[in-house]
Parts: structure tokens; C-alpha cells; sequence
């Protein structure tokens, strides 16, 4: 299946787990609501950051 | 021994799967009745709706709500115009963020989206109308042309079928 998606040009890095952690609370609650069809962001979550905010859940 | 039955444990697990569904083809209806409404009620000709009919049938919405998206968008059955909008805001940490929206109440949708920005430590922007400022993201690809080409596979030995040779059973 081919879709067309955003792609971000410029991403920002975001290191800190709780800030993380923030940013896809907010993404769900946006995805949550009844009038948005797709959320895009331009956040790059680092490996080994995604894995800890991942463990915690 | 009230609420012992199957049922009784099974009903709230089921409310909650319905919720989520019913949310969910809402959305997807949505985006049917646009791109009906936009290109068409045919989806052979009007690529965005056969796009989201692909969409609404991977997660099994029934043929008649798809029918009936299709219909709406053309005008057969009446109800509610929706329009896009897109909106920018900033979550936490700076980073941008994009939400593509199909509202048919314009003002209710951004007190909306700017409660749920405030809420969690983020700011709503404009609603698509900068155009002062360019967008902090504007590419989009195809998902399937980003892949490379799978290899092509080796044509395999020819095998009549038709007589099966003696040695195979049946």
C-alpha cells in the first residue's frame, strides 16, 4: 500500500525521557480526537531514550 | 451469583473495543465523504477515494458505511459539509507539530485542539493560514517508491500439469 505521508526537512532531537514522554502524551490526545485524520511531528526520539520511556509504560 | 455469566465479564471488554472502532471508522467515514465530495463518487476514477476506501476496509469497516460515506460526499444523502484544515503548533521541547483536520464546525474543532495543546505544555499556532512562515514540513513521498524494488524472482522450471506423470499420487 502506498500512501503519501510528511516528512519532516529538519527534525528536532529531543534527549530528555519526561520531554519525551510529553510530546506523545500530546500526540495521542490529538490522534484521540474525533475531527484530526493524521498528526505529523518533526521530533527525533534517540534509541536508547525510546527504550526507556518505552520500559516505563 | 448475580453477573456470572460469560457475558456479564465479556460486555465491558466489548464496549471498549466498540468505542475505539466506532471512533475510529467515524474518521475514516469522514475522509470517504471528502474525497467523494471533492473527486467524485467513483473510486476508479478519484484516487483519494480509493485510497480511503483501502483504508476503511483494511480495518473491516462493513460495505454499507462505506457506501454510505460515498453517497454523502456526493450529495445523495444529505448531511453536515466538512472542510480541511490544517493546524501547526508547538509541543513540548520545541518540536513542531502538524494536525490535519476534517471539521464540519470550524470553531468548535479549534477550542478544541487548543484545549488538548494547552494542556499538555504546548502551543496551537495558526490554523494553516501562515503563510508568512513557511511550513516546517512540507515533503511528502510515497511510502512504496522510498523502498528499493524487490529483486525479480527466477522464473521456475516448467511443469505441465495436464497429464500428471504416473508417479504422483491421486
Amino acid at each position: 500500500v502506498s500512501e503519501i505521508s510528511r516528512i519532516p526537512k529538519n527534525t528536532v532531537d529531543v534527549a530528555d525521557p519526561d520531554t519525551a514522554r510529553k510530546i506523545l502524551k500530546l500526540m495521542n490526545r490529538l490522534d484521540d480526537h474525533d475531527d484530526v485524520q493524521s498528526v505529523t511531528s518533526n521530533f527525533n526520539i534517540p534509541e536508547p531514550v525510546m527504550a526507556q520511556v518505552g520500559a516505563e509504560e | 451469583m448475580a453477573g456470572h455469566s460469560h457475558w456479564a465479564g465479556i460486555k465491558h471488554k466489548k464496549a471498549l473495543i466498540d468505542a475505539k472502532r466506532g471512533k475510529q471508522w467515524s474518521k475514516l467515514s469522514k475522509a470517504i465523504i471528502v474525497a467523494a465530495k471533492m473527486g467524485g463518487g467513483d473510486p476508479d476514477a478519484n484516487n483519494r477515494l480509493r485510497l480511503a476506501i483501502d483504508a476503511a476496509k483494511a480495518v473491516s469497516m462493513p460495505k454499507d458505511n462505506i457506501q454510505r460515506a460515498i453517497k454523502r460526499g456526493t450529495g445523495e444523502i444529505e448531511g453536515a459539509s466538512f472542510e480541511e484544515v490544517l493546524y501547526e503548533g508547538y509541543g513540548p521541547g520545541g518540536v513542531a507539530i502538524l494536525c490535519e483536520i476534517l471539521t464540519d464546525n470550524r470553531n468548535r474543532t479549534a477550542a478544541e485542539i487548543r484545549k488538548i495543546f494547552d494542556i499538555s505544555d504546548g502551543k496551537l499556532g495558526g490554523a494553516g493560514r501562515s503563510p508568512w512562515r513557511p511550513a516546517p514540513m512540507t515533503s511528502a513521498r510515497s511510502r512504496a517508491s522510498s523502498r528499493s524494488p524487490a529483486p525479480p524472482r527466477p522464473t521456475p522450471p516448467f511443469r505441465p500439469r495436464w497429464p500428471r506423470p504416473a508417479s504422483s499420487p491421486r
